[in-house]
């Protein structure tokens, strides 16, 4: 079993773990979520598409004879996820999910409690979603020479749709460039890239990397600029106004900026009105659109690269 | 000689038995006073630090001592081995080990196992709300128990010797 959903079983009551241990057998390295839903089958989604769990572990297509999660199960996990002590993580269950040991995502749905239009906590939990950490060494390996180049770092927009690969391709960049004794500060609104827990990133991000987590991007970006003097800026889905504002800033000040957007084509991405004035000589001089063959962790990364003139 | 020293042997032993009863009742009020500190403690850490639980039940444990001492460290110890379980469940367990060391009634007993069931599913109100709840029980226990060590102490103390005394009377 893959030493990472070992960490992970940790979060489920007795009889489901000893369920949930022969699927994670069964299916290897090709996890990437567990959805568990009140009164439903427990299903797992992996790169060969999403099965309902038997009650015997075994990953079916079928939902007969599906393990069905009930109200306890969900409160246990829930419980176990927020370590009993839900006052101590208001602020991540507000934001919809907690980061587990491993790095791994759990996000919740159900009947919200609000104050002045604002989630304040769930008072029904009705499903939760866990996403398997991936982390790939050497998942940049593709691309990193269009990167790193003997006079410095280029400044780069990583595009690609949603599950196409940017944050592993991100979180990879940022270790390998870090590794080799760059300042780098890696804006991690989402707790996706370094997955601090208990102040240890679960993912590998580099030696000389210092992470900001859950703050918005625009605020993390100033910050980190005023307090860690980094080298190199690292952030994760770029596309607000005021997160590109804050990228401009950096240009300004002469840091390395490596960021990711959402997109399926370089055309559609320059012609977005809060990316294009980042574009260009002073500021991201290449877009780089990342591909995949098929889905999942062992997918093969490949990048094309799109030279960016000033005229875009 | 021998019926001096039979004499001073069962009254220095009835003395002692009724010492043992005094003692509990002072046990049951030095309990309830830590389980009340300890309470205090995790309200501290809950509300302004925010800390874990298990965190906050190590620190609370290592300002208590005897049976209210083992009953926190090992629910936080309980906690860092089995994350997927009940706070009710642990610290039925916790009591259940460490019975023979608490001098508390089973009715105080049932007063920490209330807090329990609501301990960690809420947020820092809900647990303070949670806690002054507890408190304010424990203090009436407390009240009763103070009452009762008044009361009893001095009597049991004092039946043991003249116990002591009478049984030397009618044996010896």
């Amino acid at each position: 079993m893959n030493t990472r959903y070992v960490e992970l079983l940790n979060y489920f009551p007795p009889d489901l773990r000893k369920i949930l241990e022969k699927t994670f057998t069964a299916v290897g390295d090709s996890l990437y979520e567990i959805r568990i839903r009140c009164g439903k089958p427990l299903a797992i989604g992996t790169s060969g598409g999403v099965f309902c769990v038997l009650s015997d572990g075994m990953p079916s297509p079928a939902v007969g004879g599906a393990y069905i999660i009930s109200e306890r199960d969900l409160k246990l996990i829930f419980q176990a996820v927020c370590e009993n002590s839900v006052y101590a993580f208001m602020d991540e269950i507000k934001q919809g999910f907690i980061t587990v040991k491993g790095g791994h995502r759990v996000g919740f749905c159900g009947r919200t409690t609000t104050e002045k239009g604002k989630i304040e906590n769930f008072r029904e939990i009705s499903s939760i979603n866990i996403r398997v950490a991936h982390e790939v060494l050497g998942a940049a390996n593709y691309i990193i020479n269009e990167i790193v180049k003997p006079d410095g770092i280029v400044n780069t927009l990583l595009v690609s749709p949603p599950m196409g690969g940017k944050t592993t391709v991100l979180r990879d960049i940022a270790r390998q460039i870090s590794d080799k004794g760059t300042k780098t500060a890696l804006i991690d609104e989402r707790g996706e890239l370094g997955a601090l827990f208990r102040g240890m990133p679960q993912n590998d991000v580099g030696l000389q990397t210092d992470i900001i987590e859950n703050a918005p991007k625009n605020d993390a970006i100033i910050m980190m600029l005023k307090t860690m003097s980094p080298q190199l800026i690292v952030a994760d889905e770029i596309a607000s106004k005021e997160d590109c504002d804050a990228i401009q800033q950096c240009f300004g000040t002469g840091v390395s900026v490596i960021a990711t957007t959402h997109g399926s084509a370089v055309e559609d991405v320059v012609q977005r009105q809060n990316i294009k004035p980042l574009l260009g000589d002073a500021g991201f001089k290449q877009i780089i659109l990342l591909k995949k063959e098929g889905c999942g962790i062992n997918t093969k990364v490949f990048g094309t690269v799109a030279k960016v003139g000033c005229k875009c | 000689m021998l019926k001096l020293f039979a004499v001073a042997t069962l009254v220095l032993g009835c003395g002692y038995i009724g010492a043992v009863f005094s003692m509990a009742y002072k046990k049951r009020v030095q309990q309830l006073e830590e389980l009340c500190n300890a309470l205090r403690s995790l309200e501290f850490d809950i509300g302004f630090r925010s800390i874990p639980l298990r965190e906050a039940f190590d620190r609370a444990g290592k300002a208590c001592t005897g049976g209210v001492r083992d009953i926190f460290a090992y629910v936080s110890q309980c906690m860092a081995e089995e994350r997927c379980t009940t706070m009710e469940t642990l610290f039925r367990k916790a009591v259940e080990r460490f019975k023979t060391e608490l001098g508390i009634s089973d009715d105080d007993i049932d007063i920490l196992l209330d807090f329990s069931k609501k301990l960690g599913s809420g947020d820092s109100a809900h647990e303070n709300k949670n806690i002054q709840i507890t408190l304010a029980k424990l203090g009436v226990a407390l009240e009763e128990a103070r009452n009762a060590y008044r009361k009893n102490s001095g009597l049991c103390r004092g039946m043991g010797i003249l116990g002591g005394v009478f049984a030397a009377i009618v044996l010896v």
